[in-house]
């Protein structure tokens, strides 16, 4: 599809440069009020890593594919240009640069990238696998995007749809960072009757003696997205404690499964992006941002540590990691 | 003491020792080298030991230091008290609490990690930003200490979902959550360096028991030739005291030599002995030989010799000629059959006649055994002929008989006559010479006194015409003229018997005075070259018997022939010196001329050999006065004298009086 767009840009452009055609376009195009041309997308990606190219080609499938009906946009299609942060040597230049080319929507992938381009109000601006995006951007009209965060909801159900036996889940969290999300579980799980054992701690310091009160009192360990919990020495903790209780780990990221965790029930990031393109498409063809508040993540993608599995002795069914 | 006195004894214990000595400094300086380092690389090892097992607890520790669970430090460390030399392992918090001390039992827990509770402070502030493991050591132990390090809490938040966002933590943003002590016992150490010395001792006595057996046998195989020879030497009775194997060895040389010596002595002496004898045989045998060989072949040899000769030989026995030779017979013009068997006194009559029973063979025989006589016998043609004659008395064919020996000397005798003449002739010639050439000095001679008379009589005669008449003075000059008068008289004198022909015959003479005579001639022309005559005369010289015109012709010569010499040197002298000396008078006639040079030495008593131009000199000066001298049976020879040129010495007989 790429590359027939390609193809006919060439064609398009050859046509262009015999100077007859090239007048009568003139005269054609002096017509137009607004948007003489494509839409100009570009995208600020934080660093080449795997998962911000997966959003990426995800919300090019969706972008490119999309010929504007409107005036001349309907032999061309949208230009995507791509920025990588980390190779930018000065971040102002680059942020001077986005405003002086202002152009018709701005897609930025990871935190920094948001970051960096907060603070631009006339742009509508779209986030992708910012992990919290309120935190780095505030609040802002002409910002919306995809968030990143698997719901309490969306976990519990792989959890149990895996291993059925699951009756107790243990779970620590700094009520200031991930209290939401705790209350959110402890709806769901009262649903659909399960015991979620939720201590909140203040301090990594007292995750040891915490995780070692719940040690026979729940069947899985359910690691939330808290900078309090998640520390490097916490870590080795959770998966000591894990490894030597024959406590399966439950994780929102897939990092976490070669360091022990047992399933992780994280977003799809091609989808995401597919997503975000979705929303760009929507926006550019008039739709105000304001409108929109951020989309949840709707595909999750589930992920089994086997030899953990193995290790901690849990069966799991319908083991198919891939979904 | 018997020991060393072995050692002294014998080369090669003494070498053994030494060498073994060697070998033992070496080994040791080795050894302690080695052993210092083996204990330095123990020392190293050990401290490394304790900071690897310090920072690998410090590792472990991590967990249980960021949760401060005790059960859990205790875990992590206990377990290093099972190796060997750890004493105890203690922790602490950052804030320096003590989370955990254990130790072995036989130590007292409160035994370690006490200085560091005491200290907390400084100690940990400096352990905080150590590098590496910190160890103090002790006496008895050694305590490292390592801080317990963590990552940085906080995790951003994109790190929590993907990996690769940040860097993964780096050792910078690590930070101390505590201490791990870690004591060492230092014993164990201490073991192993005495372990590993005794097994170096051990090692090293081992190894110099091999090197001493080694040499040993070495040695032993080396100085066998050597206790081979001692052992000769020992049999040949070689005083067993000397100091040691190699003093026996020195006597024995010793004596060798002397011995040596004495036999080489003894081996000359015999050697000269026997050569004298065998010499001395030789001599005897040669002189036998020759006796022998000198009666078998003298009469042959002798006819041989006799054939051969110019000479004529005869034998004449009981008056007749027995034998003659050729020579013999020629001279008297005969064949020798003729004469053989004839009258020895016949043929030998004198040409002149002699009295009546003169017996000339028996005059020859008597008067000169073997000594040459001339006589005047007839030649077979008539002819009187001269011949010398020598007879003597021998055995001939083992009979007695006189053996004559002859020459014909006819000729010798003409020419020598002939000579006479010419000699006489240039002696004439040679006086005239001299006339003329001392004619001026002579002409001057005269003018002088004749010059004075002059004066004498002109001032006596002025006096007399002036009427002064002093009679005194008169007479003084007169007699003063009459003195020059006879002097004048004296010199033409002189000059008449020098020209004279005839010579003079020999009178007593007192050669001083001839050498005044040939004065008068001389004086005026040294006079003319400042040359001076120095006299040398002994007081009674005896007189001489010879021809005074002769030998003062001898001095005029020898004067004229100085005063030539000195000519060319300018002021000089002569000096003429005049001694008895035994049965002669010795004159020395000498000059300060150039003296005669070595090359005509040879010749200048020859005739007619000069070195002068041809108006000054002939060369017959010393030709005459040789003939001069050798006709008063004396002798006269040129000699080179120390300061002066040209010295004659001559001897003349003295005059003896019967
Ligand atoms: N007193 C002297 N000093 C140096 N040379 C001398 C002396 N007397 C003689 N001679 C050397 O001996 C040579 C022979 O001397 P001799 O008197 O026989 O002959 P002459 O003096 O040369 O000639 P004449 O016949 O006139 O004497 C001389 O020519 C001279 O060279
Ligand atoms: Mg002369």
């Amino acid at each position: 599809m790429h590359y027939f767009n390609a193809s006919l840009l060439s064609h398009m452009l050859r046509i262009i440069s015999n100077k007859k055609i090239f007048l009568i376009l003139f005269i054609f195009i002096s017509f137009q009020k607004t948007h003489a041309w494509a839409d100009d997308i570009l995208v600020v990606q934080s660093a080449q890593l795997q998962v911000y190219n997966n959003a990426l080609q995800g919300f090019e499938t969706i972008v490119l594919r999309d010929i504007s009906t409107r005036g001349l946009k309907t032999i061309q299609p949208h230009t995507v240009t791509t920025r990588i942060l980390s190779a930018e040597k000065n971040l102002q230049h680059l942020k001077q640069e986005i405003a002086r080319r202002h152009p018709d929507l701005l897609l930025v992938i990871g935190s920094s990238s948001l970051a960096l381009v907060k603070g631009i109000s006339d742009i509508p601006i779209i986030y992708l696998l910012a992990p919290n995006p309120g935190l780095v951007a505030g609040t802002q009209d002409n910002i919306t995007g995809i968030n990143m965060n698997v719901t309490a909801k969306q976990q519990l159900t792989s959890l149990i749809h895996l291993i059925p036996e699951i009756k107790r889940i243990g779970l620590l969290y700094n009520p200031d960072r991930t209290g939401t999300l705790v209350r959110e579980a402890e709806e769901f799980a009262k649903r659909i009757g399960i015991h979620l054992v939720a201590l909140p701690v203040k301090t990594s310091k007292e995750i040891p003696s915490r995780l070692a009160r719940m040690k026979d009192k729940i069947d899985c360990y359910w690691m939330l997205p808290d900078q309090t919990v998640i520390t490097p020495q916490t870590l080795d903790y959770i998966f000591l404690f894990s490894l030597e209780n024959r406590i399966p780990v439950l994780t929102f990221a897939e990092k976490y499964l070669k360091l022990g965790a047992t399933l992780s029930v994280s977003f799809d990031a091609t989808d995401m992006g597919k997503q975000a393109g979705e929303l760009a498409l929507k926006i550019l063809n008039g739709t105000k941002v304001s409108d929109f508040s951020p989309v949840q993540v709707r595909k999750v993608n589930v992920r089994v540590n086997h030899l953990a599995a193995k290790l901690l002795g849990i069966d799991i069914m319908a083991l198919n990691s891939h979904e | 003491m018997i020991f060393f006195r072995i050692i002294n004894k014998s080369f090669s214990a003494k070498i053994f020792t030494h060498l073994s000595g060697v070998m033992l400094l070496i080994t040791l300086t080795l050894s302690i080298f080695y052993l210092q380092i083996q204990k330095e690389y123990l020392t190293n090892e050990n401290i490394k030991h304790g900071k690897m097992l310090t920072s690998v607890l410090a590792s472990n520790v991590r967990l249980g230091m960021f949760a401060e669970d005790k059960n859990k430090i205790s875990e992590s460390l206990g377990a290093a008290l099972s190796v060997e030399d750890v004493i105890g392992v203690c922790a602490y918090n950052i804030e320096g609490q003590l989370l955990y001390r254990e130790t072995k039992p036989p130590w007292d827990q409160t035994e370690i990690c006490i200085k560091k509770k005491n200290a907390t402070g400084q100690f940990f502030e400096q352990l905080k930003i150590s590098p590496e493991t910190l160890y103090l050591d002790n006496a008895r132990r050694i305590e490292f200490w390592h801080p317990v390090q963590s990552a940085s809490s906080q995790l951003s938040i994109d790190y929590m979902y993907f990996d690769e966002v940040n860097a993964p933590p780096s050792p910078n943003d690590m930070y101390v959550v505590g201490f791990v002590g870690l004591i060492l016992n230092k014993t164990y150490l201490q073991k192993a360096i005495h372990e590993m010395l005794n097994k170096g001792v051990l090692l090293l006595i081992f190894f110099l028991g091999l090197v001493s057996v080694a040499t040993y046998f070495t040695i032993r195989e080396v100085t066998k030739p050597l206790k081979r020879l001692i052992n000769i030497s020992m049999n040949y009775g070689i005083s067993k005291e000397a100091k040691d194997d190699v003093g026996v060895l020195a006597d024995t040389f010793d004596n060798m030599i002397v011995t040596l010596n004495n036999s080489f002595k003894t081996i000359n002496t015999l050697k000269t002995d026997l050569e004298k004898k065998v010499e001395d045989l030789e001599g005897e045998i040669q002189s036998r030989k020759k006796i022998e060989l000198a009666l078998r072949e003298s009469e042959n040899k002798f006819r041989s010799i006799s054939e051969g000769i110019a000479d004529g030989v005869a034998m004449i026995q009981e008056g007749k000629f027995t034998w003659l030779n050729h020579s013999f017979c020629n001279i008297f013009g005969y064949n020798c059959e003729e004469l053989l068997g004839r009258n020895a006194e016949e043929l030998l009559q004198p040409a002149q006649q002699q009295p009546a029973g003169w017996r000339r063979l028996d005059k020859i025989s008597v008067e000169s055994p073997g000594s040459p006589n001339q006589i005047e016998v007839l030649h077979k043609d008539g002819n009187r002929i001269i011949i010398d004659i020598k007879a003597s008395k021998l055995i001939f064919a083992r009979e007695p008989a006189i053996e004559l020996i002859i020459r014909n000397v006819t000729e010798r005798i003409k020419s020598e006559k002939e000579r006479k003449k010419m000699e006489l002739k240039a002696l004439s010639l040679s006086k005239l010479a001299s006339i003329g050439e001392i004619a001026t000095g002579i002409a001057h001679e005269i003018n002088q006194p004749l010059t004075f008379v002059k004066i004498a009589y002109q001032a006596a005669l002025r006096d007399l015409d002036e009427g002064r008449f002093d009679e005194k003075e008169i007479r003084y000059k007169f007699r003063e003229a009459l003195r020059q008068v006879a002097r004048i008289t004296l010199i033409t004198e002189h000059l008449r018997n020098f020209g004279r022909k005839n010579i003079a015959s020999r009178s007593d003479l007192y050669l001083p005075e001839v050498l005044d005579d040939a004065m008068i001639l001389m004086a005026e022309r040294m006079r003319l070259r400042s040359q001076v005559l120095i006299r040398d005369i002994e007081n009674d010289l005896p007189k001489i018997y010879g021809n005074k015109m002769q030998l003062e012709q001898v001095f005029i010569n020898l004067l004229q022939n100085s005063i030539d010499a000195i000519e060319e040197v300018g002021i000089g002298k002569i000096r003429v010196s005049m001694k008895k000396a035994g049965d002669f008078l010795e004159t020395t006639f000498a000059d300060n001329g150039p003296g005669v040079e070595t090359a005509n030495e040879q010749d200048i008593f020859e005739p007619f050999f000069t070195t002068k131009k041809a108006e000054k000199g002939v060369g017959l000066g010393l030709a005459i006065i040789s003939n001069i001298i050798k006709e008063h049976n004396g002798t006269i020879e040129h000699r080179r004298m120390q300061g002066w040129g040209a010295t004659f010495i001559i001897s003349l007989p003295i005059t003896v009086h019967h």
